[in-house]
């Protein structure tokens, strides 16, 4: 792929397969999709194209000799005698024609499928994939469940209807009470509950073969959607009233990370809107890998370069058919145990019905002790 | 089964001593096209009528060429289909022609009224999206009598033949039978005594060629109208001549504008933003597309620059060409200076930055113009918001 392309229908079979773009916030999803194919098809429409085709036409002898198209020598002999007689000729077909027919390609011929889609006010990574190839890898990547990686910032004090910065702000508390450590500890104990969720939903017996085999390759993790689940959360700055957050999940929207935010506040005695998402990383895809393309970067050439570079980051076992993926392999979870717990606040209230030992209700006592007002 | 029967009449006529060259040429063209033509319809239309009385005779048709039929209907019908198939094959043209279509390009290899306006560099597929009404005159156009004095009018007009075809894509109508030359020569006339030169009027032709086919009235009345551009408190302001020909020479487009939206885009300029008569006529005399945004994407850009970017009115109207770039790259733009601490606008401070080099250009002219950094850095800053 160090050669440019120059052939048109050569790039075109070469367009298939998966890449990333970066997608900026404030920009609604399919409008930016469809903006990456007119890119795609603006730019494969200045290469060279497929010359005219032919077509034949039936011509008597005499018009034959008269026009300047070239007739077989064989035939030619027997000119007296047929004259009559039509002769099939090749002449340039009107109906191919680039004014007659319009550019070669057309925005119809990208079929272009995502992965996890981002709302309007989230920027980051978008898994792209283009044509049959990449519809196909782009469904294998979904069900591998890989996880991905965010950063939200939060603004302390303020709660507004959709927990963003933009809807109407309904309420103001004080927020001089909240430290670093205090957000760190809350962090922590709500990642507690998740995992220990998600190794629940696995459905599989904790003490068997089975369960120390999946554990090593790393698939002790609920094969089916059960809602958002948390595998890491980190705290990466605090400047009070703001904060940001770095968080590691699987099976999520970008609203979760809102909601997200908005209960750390509650639980923090205060209020909290988020004013920042951004996707970092979505499997081995990186938001600031030189290979993931920002819009105004998108060409043909670009975008072959990208896709062959995450040929070889993919997994190999992504790009054949996973053992793991087929049904016989599948690991189901048990019918009997409960449906995931959906907010957070409820999750650490179930853990408590079952008897399970933390140090909870002393967390939440401390922290109600130590808040100066709600 | 036109197919079958087509080869069935094909043996017969062979009996017949015709050229079996030319009943080939038509199974041929069938194959090739499978659209209906007269001659299909009319052969599928007897075979079903020759089958209808007796099946079993048309095997024995086969056989035995000479033999007389059992029922003489069918016998003086099938000779009379015959030789009406005869007259036909004579005089059948070389391609076929569906009946009904939707595109051009079904009738370009029989037309060579299609074939010459493709030779000029015409867009078929464009008309045939934005003009569907103009399909049908263009298809029964005659060269010599239609096509040929229209493009005498256009050269007459100075214009050279390459433009010819950005001149019919824009505006097919010129070659409706319809429309007269003498009503396009009126026109020219018109803007003539407008005292429009020569040269402009060509580049309007080419440039926008729409106003051809509409009424001389119509147009005085559309310049009268941005003569005195009506504001909110019924004051005007007043363009003279001059002014209002490079107006519509820049900017063609205002000739077929919605003109309650202009007025619209006016009166939020007065009203909700507040500039006063001179800056808006300022405004419109350096980028007059700006009657033609919309009226939310106008009012946002407006609040961007007076409110965001903290550009005074009166800078605004003599910088009124960055209205002339996307909202959302502007602002993009605005947020990587003002990460840098850079964002200073005012020209009487230090570390100015004009807002032509901040908002016009690519992004590569932008980083080296206003000397922050190379191209890599703006890409790095650009995957973060």
């Amino acid at each position: 792929m160090s050669l440019p392309v120059t052939y048109a229908p050569k790039a075109f079979r070469w367009l298939n397969g998966i890449f990333a773009v970066y997608k900026p916030a404030d920009v609604p999803h399919y409008p930016f999709v469809s903006s990456i194919v007119d890119k795609l098809v603006l730019d494969i429409n200045s290469l060279e194209q497929r010359p005219q085709k032919k077509r034949v036409v039936f011509k008597r002898q005499s018009e034959i000799e008269d026009s300047d198209h070239p007739v077989d020598e064989s035939n030619q002999s027997h000119v007296g005698q047929l004259e009559n007689t039509l002769k099939p000729v090749c002449v340039p077909d009107w109906f191919d024609h680039p004014l007659v027919q319009g550019p070669r390609f057309r925005h119809s011929d990208f079929e272009l499928l995502c992965g996890t889609t981002l709302d309007v006010k989230a920027c980051g990574v978008l898994v792209v994939g283009l044509k049959d190839l990449g519809s196909d890898l782009i469904k294998r990547f979904d069900r591998a469940k890989l996880p991905r990686k965010y950063l939200a910032h939060g603004h302390l004090g303020l709660a507004s209807l959709s927990a963003t910065g933009e809807t109407k702000i309904v309420e103001r508390s004080t927020w001089q009470h909240v430290t670093a450590d205090k957000i760190a500890r809350i962090l922590m104990h709500i990642q507690g509950t998740h995992r220990k969720a998600s190794i629940r939903q696995t459905g599989v017996d904790l003490s068997t073969q089975k369960a120390y085999e999946l554990a090593l390759e790393g698939l002790l993790k609920p094969q089916q959607y059960c809602g958002p689940i948390i595998l890491d959360l980190k705290l990466v700055e605090f400047k009070p009233p703001k904060f940001g957050i770095e968080v590691t999940c699987i099976d999520e929207a970008c609203s979760d990370i809102r909601r997200l935010i908005h209960e750390i506040g509650l639980i923090l005695k205060t209020n909290a809107i988020c004013t920042y998402v951004q996707r970092q990383q979505d499997g081995p895809f990186l938001y600031d890998d030189p290979n993931t393309l920002l819009l105004r970067q998108i060409n043909v050439q670009r975008v072959l370069e990208s896709m062959t570079y995450f040929r070889h980051v993919l997994t190999p076992g992504m790009l054949k058919r996973h053992t793991h993926f087929r049904n016989e392999t599948l690991v189901l979870p048990d019918p009997v145990s409960k449906a995931p717990t959906q907010t957070l606040l409820t999750a650490a209230s179930d853990t408590q019905d079952k008897g399970v030992t933390t140090d909870d209700d002393t967390l939440l006592e401390e922290l109600s002790e130590t808040s100066v007002g709600g | 089964m036109a197919q079958r029967a087509i080869a069935r009449f094909g043996l017969s006529l062979i009996r017949r001593n015709l050229k079996p060259a030319t009943s080939y040429n038509v199974c041929k063209k069938r194959s090739l096209h499978n659209t209906p033509t007269t001659v299909d319809n009319s052969l599928t239309k007897s075979y079903s009528y020759s089958t209808e009385g007796n099946n079993p005779t048309s095997g024995s048709e086969e056989s035995a060429s000479d033999e007389p039929f059992e029922n003489d209907e069918v016998i003086n019908d099938f000779m009379k289909f015959d030789e009406e198939l005869k007259e036909k094959l004579k005089t059948l043209d070389s391609v076929s022609i569906p009946r009904k279509s939707d595109s051009l390009a079904d009738y370009v290899n029989s037309s060579k009224v299609l074939q010459t306006l493709v030779m000029f560099g015409v867009e078929l597929y464009t008309i045939e999206k934005q003009f569907k009404e103009a399909l049908d005159f263009l298809v029964k156009l005659d060269l010599n009598r239609d096509v040929v004095p229209k493009l005498q009018f256009l050269k007459k007009n100075k214009l050279t033949p390459q433009e010819f075809g950005a001149t019919v894509t824009k505006n097919p109508h010129i070659l409706d039978p319809q429309n007269k030359i003498e009503d396009f020569e009126e026109m020219i006339e018109y803007l003539r005594s407008k005292k429009f030169t020569s040269k402009q009027i060509a580049s309007l032709l080419v440039r926008y060629p729409k106003f051809l086919t509409l009424s001389v009235p119509k147009i005085d009345g559309i310049l009268g109208f941005y003569q005195k551009l009506p504001t909110n408190f019924a004051n005007t302001i007043y363009f003279s001549g001059n002014q209002l020909r490079s107006l519509i020479i820049r900017c063609p487009s205002l000739l077929t504008a919605d003109l309650e939206a202009v007025f619209l885009n006016i009166k939020l300029l007065e009203q909700s933003f507040g500039f006063s008569l001179p800056q808006i006529k300022n405004m419109v005399t350096i980028y007059p597309n700006l009657l033609l945004l919309e009226m939310k994407e106008l009012e946002l850009r407006c609040r961007l620059f007076l409110f965001e970017m903290e550009l005074t009115k009166e800078e605004l109207s003599q910088a009124a060409l960055v209205f002339n770039n996307r909202r959302k790259r502007t602002e993009t733009r605005h947020y990587y200076l003002k990460s840098l601490g850079r964002n200073q606008y005012k020209p009487d401070q230090k570390g100015y930055l004009s807002m032509l080099d901040v908002v016009v250009g690519t992004d590569e002219e932008f980083c080296e113009k206003c000397k922050v950094g190379t191209i890599e850095d703006y890409e790095r800053f650009l995957k973060t918001i």
